[in-house]
């Protein structure tokens, strides 16, 4: 697998606030890679150090190969950042705004430029200043598409867009991913919406990677199994996880409910039958992505979650 | 860097700021018409003279306000605080965008003043010498409000920030600029004040602190673009102004002092000059005193009569080192003297006379060939017990030579012009009045450091020169009367422009302290020239002054 992301023990502190701690990630060439976790694990901040716009306080970060701290002009004509709090020359009217960024990329293709214009349906002669919100992401995410960069990297791109606007540029995401050997690194609260695009995904929580794999194998690994239980087996919650691999543990009457992080049909009645001998019936069914994250979220964080 | 960029950045630039831009580059060519033209409002205007007071101060103060706008407008494009400007992750290089802010700003806020100034020289007939000698001054009055401006630019994000830091740091400047200045008082009044007497050492001063603020402001604003370490920025920022307040108020090098060489004795014959002091003429007065700490001092001033002063020159003492001994054999040297600025007025009649061809200056000081001046300092308790004992005053007087010379004539007509190197006169009006007559005179000059006195507001002066009206078939001269026609309109135009236009009111009444000497009448004035008389320096010359039976506070 060959890596263009990759950082090793990255940290970053916020005077004694530590935003990232010891962070070991690796973004494969090609992929859609999701970075997911709640408010204040950490998204904005790695993302923030890998485009050198921060400088780490320890460990090193690469970006196609490149030390971050050494990202300049020659990686940068590579690499398309599109971030929710970024601040766009908003004097600029859009067609000035690409006109703008047009001479900074020898690589910047016009026609797909213009196709892109006509599918966004931007305006070239508005300001910047008065675009909504959605339309600004969309000139923004349009000035960081047009030069077809090998990466791209999108923070919150979906936060204060509407219904609508979030499915436009869904859409024209999805479009544009069959035709460009890109990878693309998305930082999102929006997990659904993200799960539409993307084929690898990391979870942080309090500045450290909780998990890094393919979707497709996190999504087979995690199921929701509901035991049903011999009558007075059980009646309350265990103080204890019955298992380290089990996640959100509930019980109502006979049944007990919980996640299985680590799941092998096999495998998991063995255990299952281990622990608890009256188990009368096992039933598991897939997780999405979104409960996935939900059910990390509620559990605190254990090492053998990590792949 | 990218150096292909460059066009690119600048023009992007520039459409940004054009409106902001065009109204400054109206403003510098309404300031180089308005200087440049030649305009000048007589002073008995005073209506013309407050329209023209307000357009020729208010211009610069509203290209200082737009450039206070336009410099963030420029510099904030390209914002280097936080971490949300777009511009950190495209293809552009700091270096790259540092290039095209200087380039900009040297291109099109630089360079533009430079060249309207350059053109206001020539059409005003300013010689090249003059010319070669303001440029630098030119190009430092831009950068000591460019710089600064930029510097605090680059450490903020947005125009509000910008303001509340511009004004948070003006008034950081100001007090601690105040305590300095106090502490200086403090330490030392009579250092003070005889500092602040020199305007060389102040302009040295000031020029000193202004370019300690361009340096600094230069660093912050190379290292915000090339590190973007604020915290970095900030130590240079906060070591920039306080050594600039520090150099403002403590810089003791005089760079702009012309250098003294000893008086030429080939031409000027220093050998029997003699200085004496009249010690009847001892006066004793408290000095100023500003620290309640230290003591109350007493300072002793005199007249000094010189002796043997060749024809054509003055002299101006520049320094007493005195020292006295009293009867029971008590040496006391004195402190500090404080020289009181030569008063612009000064002229020996003998002097005078003798650069207009010997003709009498009727009018003139009968106390040619003397000086009063500070000889002495003491305590105020020393002065007390001391003040009725006869002592012997010893001193050494550092003197300054000056050889007058006339160094143009106009007829007494309006209209009639005289040029003195980059200096051009030209009488506007003659008023013959009852008793004399009344000119009015434009005068264009250079307002240049080296050449900058404290003098230079007050019309009279005539910086180093004075005007007379010389009626040589009658063998007379007469000087101005001693009138201030405050010329409004100039007076303040001097602290903004390079090139000052001004008017001159000089009334020639033939009289002396109200007490006609010489009736100058139609026919007198018909016979009479406009002659403009120049102190040259002539070198320095030391003398030792001995005087018996001195005494601080002699019975009058």
């Amino acid at each position: 697998m060959n890596a263009i992301i990759e950082t090793n023990m990255l940290s970053f502190r916020y005077g004694a606030q530590e935003a990232v701690r010891d962070l070991n990630l690796t973004v494969p060439q090609g992929s859609i890679f999701a970075l997911l976790g709640p408010n204040g694990a950490g998204k904005t901040t790695t993302l923030k150090a890998l485009m050198n716009i921060v400088e780490p306080t320890s460990g090193e970060a690469f970006v196609m190969g490149v030390p971050t701290t050494r990202l300049g002009p020659t990686e940068f004509q590579r690499i398309g950042y599109v971030s929710e709090n970024q601040e766009l020359p908003e004097w600029m009217t859009v067609g000035a705004f690409l006109d703008y960024c047009r001479a900074l990329y020898p690589t910047w293709d016009a026609a797909f430029c213009s196709r892109l214009t006509e599918q966004f349906q931007l305006p070239l002669d508005r300001k910047l200043k008065q675009l909504s919100r959605g339309m600004k992401m969309k000139a923004a995410l349009l000035s960081s598409l047009a030069y077809r960069p090998r990466l791209l990297v999108l923070d919150e791109p979906f936060s204060g867009l509407d219904p609508l606007a979030r499915d436009e540029f869904i859409s024209g995401m999805l479009a544009l991913v069959d035709e460009s050997d890109w990878t693309i690194v998305i930082s999102s609260h929006d997990i659904e919406e993200v799960e539409r695009l993307v084929d690898w995904v990391g979870f942080l929580e309090k500045g450290g990677l909780r998990l890094c794999e393919p979707v497709a194998k996190l999504l087979e690994r995690f199921r929701r199994l509901e035991v049903v239980l011999a009558t007075g087996a059980v009646r309350e919650s265990p103080p204890r996880l019955p298992h380290p691999d089990w996640l959100d543990v509930s019980v109502q009457s006979h049944a007990l409910r919980f996640v299985e992080s680590q799941y092998q049909a096999d495998e998991t009645n063995r255990r299952v039958q281990e622990i608890y001998p009256d188990a009368k019936e096992i039933q598991s069914s897939p997780m999405s992505l979104r409960e996935i994250f939900v059910a990390l979220a509620r559990c605190p964080q254990t090492s053998t979650l990590k792949k | 860097m990218q150096t292909a960029l460059l066009p690119h950045l600048i023009w992007k630039d520039l459409r940004h700021v054009r409106v902001v831009f065009g109204l400054w580059l109206l403003l510098l060519l309404a300031q180089g018409v308005l200087i440049g033209s030649g305009f000048s409002v007589g002073p008995g205007q005073m209506l013309w003279q407050i329209a023209y007071t307000i357009l020729a101060m208010g211009i610069p103060i509203l290209q200082g306000l737009v450039l206070v706008i336009l410099i963030p407008l420029l510099i904030q494009d390209e914002a280097l605080v936080g971490t949300t400007a777009f511009w950190f992750t495209r293809p552009i290089s700091r270096g790259t965008v540092l290039a095209a802010k200087v380039l900009f700003v040297v291109g099109l806020l630089v360079i533009p003043p430079l060249v309207v100034e350059l053109l206001v020289f020539l059409v005003n007939g300013i010689q090249t010498r003059d010319i070669v000698r303001a440029l630098p001054q030119v190009l430092y009055t831009s950068l000591s409000l460019i710089v600064p401006i930029a510097a605090l630019s680059t450490l903020t994000r947005s125009f509000a920030r910008f303001a509340i830091w511009l004004v948070s740091v003006s008034m950081a400047v100001m007090a601690f600029g105040f305590v300095v200045q106090f502490g200086r008082m403090l330490f030392s009044m009579e250092t003070f004040m005889t500092d602040s007497q020199n305007t060389s050492l102040l302009f040295s001063r000031s020029i000193a602190a202004g370019l300690c603020g361009i340096v600094g402001g230069a660093l912050v604003i190379g290292n915000q673009y090339l590190t973007r370490r604020m915290r970095t920025s900030f130590v240079i920022l906060i070591v920039t102004v306080a050594s600039s307040i520090c150099v403002q108020m403590l810089w003791n090098y005089d760079f702009l002092k012309r250098p003294e060489s000893a008086a030429n004795t080939s031409t000027f014959r220093t050998d029997s000059v003699s200085v004496a002091l009249n010690p009847k003429s001892v006066f004793a007065k408290d000095a100023l005193q500003f620290s309640p700490m230290s003591d109350p001092r007493t300072s002793i001033s005199a007249r000094f009569k010189f002796s043997a002063v060749p024809h054509g020159y003055q002299l101006e003492i520049a320094d007493v080192q005195s020292e006295l001994t009293f009867a029971d054999g008590t040496k006391l040297p004195s402190g500090k003297v404080t020289a009181l600025p030569g008063l612009p007025n000064q002229w020996w009649a003998s002097a005078l006379s003798e650069a207009i061809d010997g003709v009498p200056v009727l009018n003139g000081d009968p106390d040619s060939g003397e000086v009063f001046g500070q000889v002495f300092s003491l305590d105020t308790s020393i002065f007390q017990e001391r003040k009725s004992e006869s002592a012997t005053l010893r001193g050494t007087l550092s003197l300054k030579a000056k050889y007058l010379t006339v160094v143009g004539r106009l007829p007494l007509r309006s209209g009639a012009r005289m040029v003195d190197g980059s200096r051009h006169v030209e009488i506007a009006t003659v008023v013959k009045q009852t008793t004399g007559c009344r000119l009015i005179l434009r005068e264009r000059k250079l307002n240049l450091w080296s050449t900058s006195t404290f003098s230079q507001f007050n019309p009279l002066a005539g910086d180093g020169g004075v005007y007379l009206l010389v009626n040589r078939a009658r063998n007379q001269a007469i000087l101005p009367d001693q009138n201030f026609n405050f010329d409004m309109a100039s007076t303040f135009l001097q602290a903004t422009a390079m090139l000052v236009n001004r008017s001159i009111v000089l009334d020639f009444s033939g009289s002396r302290r109200d007490k006609e000497i010489v009736s100058v009448d139609a026919d007198w004035l018909a016979g009479a020239e406009l002659v403009r008389v120049q102190a040259e320096s002539a070198g320095t010359l030391t003398r030792e002054l001995t005087a018996d039976n001195f005494v601080l506070s002699p019975k009058k």
